[in-house]
């Protein structure tokens, strides 16, 4: 049975009254967390579990920060961070849950930078790019080796920071305008590196692929758009076509993330563009009315593109 | 091999941004090659306690004695005194010098050298929203040609304080 048998399969079972909405959420959500909803359950608990411990820790460093040695400092920061990562090893060997895993390696991660800002610091250690470097080595190398979520997501953060933090010393010695322009682009670069990564990550099938990709794609375009937006001048013509690309590219990926983002975008280009060169002319109470009608027309239009082009398979 | 041709694009990306950046900034620098030296003064604070600070006046570098509201010099009881510096811009190095040997040095003090080089002091770069920044890159210098690319130099200072350091003029003739 292919996918047009099945779903016209449903309409007609729906149509009889056969099956209800709730059923057939329940049979798909069964399939797509592979295990029933105390799976669902184990990860909630597994994640509130975790964030409290990290709370607990960061609480605790805070109160007896003053009173601990170099070394305690350190083996409370950057030793949690590797105890946590041998931890999740083990219950990876063990073959239990793998929420745990990615609970464990999780807590490694995001203390890892931690740790080693807090290690720098006490052996006074200047040169602070070294850090996303050291996080970013072992973030990807991970993510080569366990392929799962949690290091998918570390190798994009600390991607993003070791990009600019490198792009900053690169350009220390340069004009502040120029420096700032420079960001800007490294920045629309990273919107458009983003959507790529949406979209490798959605055709690598994986359970959290979707979700999260459709969040890369919305963060990408805001991204570029909103970078692009702030250079203004000839960027401002331009931008036209780079919301434009967005919308149909949304349309080619079906992606419900990058119509909204694009849509958002046009509203807010739309309001730029009568702000700076008509609310002086026309007045902004009549540039307040004709925002207000456009953003209707704009939002009618994304409703219609959503209806014919991506609601069958949104992500 | 080809499923894996966004995977790569995705990585190069990254790495091609950064050796555009490193072009941009590097290129322009290849081309700078500021001809005149200058002369620069740390620890030149107008403190009683120095006894005396240097300044530049009709293009000789003079050394003024700081005095009471009664006109009796002030008694050095600072360790700290102003310290003469040259820069060469050609070898990217300082050496000390003294009052008698810039006896016959002309002085421009002006801010723009003249072939049109200026000394800015990069402090005011804080790193990325303030979260990303290195201690570094405030307590540096640039020899910098209009708005565009700038050399980095290190000047002598007292503890990698750049507030201490004064630049006096650019050297016309020695």
């Amino acid at each position: 049975m292919d996918k047009e048998q099945l779903l016209s399969t449903v309409t007609e079972f729906s149509r009889n009254k056969t099956i209800t909405a709730r059923e057939l959420l329940s049979a798909y959500e069964k399939g797509k967390w592979g295990e029933g909803k105390a799976s669902v359950l184990s990860k909630i608990l597994y994640t509130i579990g975790a964030s409290i411990l990290l709370v607990g820790i960061i609480a605790l460093i805070g109160q007896y920060w003053n009173d601990l040695s170099s070394l305690a400092r350190i083996v409370i920061s950057l030793g949690s961070s590797i105890a946590s990562y041998f931890i999740a090893l083990l219950i990876l060997q063990s073959g239990k849950s793998d929420s745990l895993v990615q609970t464990a390696f999780g807590v490694s991660a995001i203390l890892l930078p931690i740790g080693l800002a807090i290690t720098f610091i006490e052996f006074e250690y200047d040169n602070i790019i070294v850090i996303p470097t050291i996080a970013l080595a072992v973030a990807g190398l991970s993510l080569a080796l366990f392929r799962n979520f949690v290091f998918t997501i570390a190798t994009i953060v600390f991607g993003t920071w070791e990009l600019y933090q490198v792009i900053e010393k690169l350009t220390t010695t340069l004009d502040y305008s120029l420096r700032s322009d420079i960001f800007i682009y490294t920045t629309m670069v990273l919107g458009l590196l983003y959507i790529l990564l949406g979209y490798i990550i959605i055709n690598l099938k994986k359970t959290w692929g979707e979700s999260f990709s459709s969040l890369l794609y919305f963060a990408g375009a805001s991204t570029f758009l909103g970078a692009a937006l702030s250079l203004g001048g000839v960027w401002d013509i331009l931008f036209s076509g780079f919301v434009t690309s967005m919308i149909i590219l949304s349309l080619y990926l079906k992606s419900r993330a990058l119509l909204v983002a694009g849509t958002l975008f046009i509203v807010i280009y739309l309001i730029k563009l009568t702000s700076e060169y008509f609310a002086d002319s026309i007045g902004w109470p009549v540039a307040l009315v004709v925002i207000g009608l456009f953003t209707i027309a704009v939002g009618f239009m994304a409703v219609n593109l959503h209806k014919r082009f991506i609601s069958k398979t949104s992500s | 091999m080809k499923k894996n041709i966004p995977l790569i694009i995705a990585a190069c990306i990254p790495v091609v941004m950064i050796i555009v950046v490193a072009l941009i900034v590097y290129i322009p620098r290849l081309t700078l090659n500021p001809q005149y030296d200058f002369l620069y003064v740390v620890d030149n604070q107008h403190y009683r306690s120095n006894g005396f600070y240097y300044v530049v006046t009709d293009g000789k570098v003079i050394q003024r004695e700081i005095v009471t509201r009664n006109n009796t010099p002030v008694v050095p009881t600072n360790y700290s005194r102003p310290q003469l510096y040259i820069f060469d811009t050609e070898t990217n190095t300082s050496r000390g010098v003294s009052l008698e040997e810039l006896e016959n040095t002309i002085i421009d003090s002006h801010e723009l050298s003249p072939d049109e080089f200026h000394i800015e002091n990069n402090r005011g770069h804080n790193g990325i929203f303030e979260l990303f920044g290195s201690r570094n890159s405030r307590d540096s210098m640039i020899l910098q040609k209009g708005s565009g690319a700038g050399i980095p130099i290190t000047l002598q200072t007292v503890h990698s304080n750049y507030y201490n350091v004064d630049i006096l003029g650019w050297i016309i003739n020695q």
